[in-house]
């Protein structure tokens, strides 16, 4: 049984195009799963409804999402609030708003505590100082009286995972949790995220538009293309061999490292993502693709699995050691 | 508390802070020592009438049309103007909180439902509706109390509907949904600390708005018969404007210094409380 088990997830507003379509996704403990694609293809929204927190406009029309095989979305608001921070944590983008600028960081963690654990305001305490050591935050005795204005951004992003793990959860959804944070603290949050996740076994699902973050800490990849899963498969093959044009564009697309001349200027997917009620019939990429084919427009493809995990949504799918 | 205390303590260096604070802490040790000061209370008959101020070295502020010292009724109206003005400015500050964080973070027909009648409450000149109430239901401090709330609340609640609509859009409200918290808990405890500020410095503004009410419903004849208040003295001295208008003016001039000190007090601490203005000094 998988941790978290998504299946033919589709999200919509009510008649109107749904916004997610046919994705399918799982996450094992111990495992990171790496969410990727453009701005607006469906990402966020797929990490709130697993939350069972969509805007109010939108819902799930469709679709299972299982947390250690019980259904998520017929639960009951009391139930459902119990599982959200005790069996699942979650980590935002900006750790500027992410936090109560005027509630202290020590009583933000025992807030949690609290609420799942019933700890006294002691035993709370104590664990949010082990918490805070734990996602290394040094003098952390010092720093539970501080506020939020008083930490740098990194601090703060490690207060927000110190909050997400409070009650040791099994499932943790980070959405963008370096975007906001430069290079250098990216890499330190990075690292402490992939630290934890050993230590504590979680199944981790990391969304994120950056390959290379991807390529550092997950263990599968799950490129999203307009609300639907366009290819899967372990990262070191995805990223060494994509098969879908598009995962393939968007490695193509990546900086090299290098302000030298001569380094070839960027690479770019041409055109950008249909909006959902504006996806064309057939492949919703094929306006973009550079192989598209007259079969593309008439039928829409599925996603092919294969045995070894890989699976791409392509009609004519790139081989071995060719580029789109 | 200890932030209470730091509040207190950056208010009185703000100048107009210190000002506002001291006139009030007066005006507060006056309604306190009323009737450890002038235990006959208010009412007793003690001189000559109409008494002119400084005519007589026995009531420095003179008497009224029956002889009542106006020193001890200024005491005692003191108590009554801080009593209503404070209770008023509080039930209209609870109602006008709780419809305001209720609206906003609900949102959807509850919003529109409260919004509704907030707007009704509105339309309604607030003096007027004031009079009404106390008209139907009969003067008594309870009901001038409640009358002057019911008439300030929307106000109350619109600032609070604003800056919970733009407070729940933040992360941390979704955080907090996400670990677990009850909405009830969200709004309460973690939204509303945050408005905080502007609820404060209106509270101030409400207390002096509130004093003026209940001044000038006593002035009409509206207060409550059974206590001295400052605008019971206008009230006598209504009928005296021509000879003795140091009857009006010994009460107005308590009025405006107490309303006043509690405008200052406001100014303050939008200053005080402003994080931006704080940073920048």
């Amino acid at each position: 049984m998988s941790l978290l088990h998504i299946d033919n997830l589709r999200i919509g507003p009510g008649r109107a195009a749904p916004i997610v379509e046919e994705l399918t996704l799982s996450v094992e403990r111990g495992e990171t799963v790496g969410l990727v694609g453009e701005s607006g293809c469906g990402k966020s929204l797929t990490a709130l409804s697993i939350m069972g927190l969509l805007p109010e406009n939108l819902r799930v029309r469709e679709g299972r999402i299982r947390l250690e095989g019980q259904e998520i979305q017929s639960l009951p608001q009391r139930r459902l609030r119990h599982l959200r921070g005790e069996k699942m944590g979650m980590i935002f983008q900006e750790p500027l708003t992410a936090l109560n600028p005027v509630m202290s960081i020590g009583s933000q963690i025992t807030e949690v505590l609290r609420t799942h654990r019933g700890l006294s305001q002691r035993a709370a305490r104590d664990r949010a100082l082990d918490l805070l050591t734990l996602v290394k935050i040094p003098d952390a005795e010092a720093r539970l009286d501080d506020y939020p204005h008083q930490m740098s951004g990194g601090m703060r992003q490690r207060v927000v995972i110190a909050i997400a793990l409070a009650c040791s959860p099994s499932l943790l959804i980070a959405d963008e949790p370096t975007t906001a944070l430069d290079v250098t603290v990216q890499a330190q949050i990075l690292r402490l995220l992939k630290q934890l996740q050993r230590e504590e076994n979680l199944g981790l699902l990391f969304i994120t538009h950056d390959l290379g973050v991807v390529r550092q800490v997950a263990d599968r990849i799950v490129v999203m293309y307009a609300g639907s899963v366009v290819e899967e498969g372990r990262v070191d093959a995805v990223l060494d061999a994509p098969r879908h044009p598009y995962t393939a564009g968007l490695i193509a697309a990546r900086p090299q490292g290098s302000f030298a001349a001569g380094t070839p200027r960027l690479a770019d997917i041409a055109g950008s993502v249909p909006a959902p009620d504006a996806r064309p019939d057939g492949c919703v990429f094929r306006a973009r693709c550079p192989r598209a084919h007259p079969r593309c427009a008439a039928e829409r493809p599925a996603l092919d699995r294969a045995a070894s995990g890989r699976a791409v949504r392509c009609h004519f799918p790139l081989t071995e050691g060719e580029t789109a | 508390m200890r932030g209470a205390l730091s509040l207190l303590g950056r208010l009185a260096r703000h100048p107009s802070g210190l000002v506002g604070l001291v006139l009030i802490v007066i005006i507060v040790a006056m309604s306190a020592l009323a009737g450890f000061l002038y235990p006959d209370g208010p009412w007793t008959m003690a001189g000559p009438p109409r008494l002119w101020p400084g005519a007589d070295p026995r009531f420095p502020l003179g008497t009224d049309t029956f002889g009542r010292d106006l020193i001890p009724a200024l005491f005692y109206g003191a108590r009554v103007s801080l009593l209503v003005g404070v209770s008023a400015a509080a039930a209209a500050l609870v109602i006008g909180t709780v419809v305001g964080a209720v609206a906003g973070y609900w949102g959807g027909w509850v919003d529109d439902a409260l919004m509704r009648l907030t707007d009704a409450f509105q339309t309604v000149p607030n003096f007027l509706l004031s009079i009404a109430i106390v008209g139907i239901i009969g003067a008594s401090l309870p009901v001038i109390t409640f009358a002057i709330a019911i008439v300030a609340w929307p106000m109350i609640a619109r600032l609070v509907r604003a800056d919970v609509l733009r407070l729940r859009t933040y992360d941390f409200v979704q955080s907090c949904k996400i670990i677990g918290m009850s909405d009830l808990r969200i709004v309460f405890q973690q939204i509303l600390p945050n408005c905080l500020a502007p609820i404060i410095v209106t509270a101030s503004v409400l207390v002096a708005n509130s004093i003026i009410v209940e001044a000038s419903l006593a002035f009409l004849g509206l207060g409550d018969p059974n206590v001295m208040s400052w605008g019971t003295i206008l009230n006598i001295g209504r009928q005296e404007l021509r000879n003795g208008w140091y009857l009006t003016a010994v009460p107005a001039v308590a009025l405006v210094l107490t309303v006043m000190s509690l405008n200052l007090i406001g100014d303050a601490l939008n200053d005080v409380l402003n994080p931006r203005l704080k940073e920048r000094k």
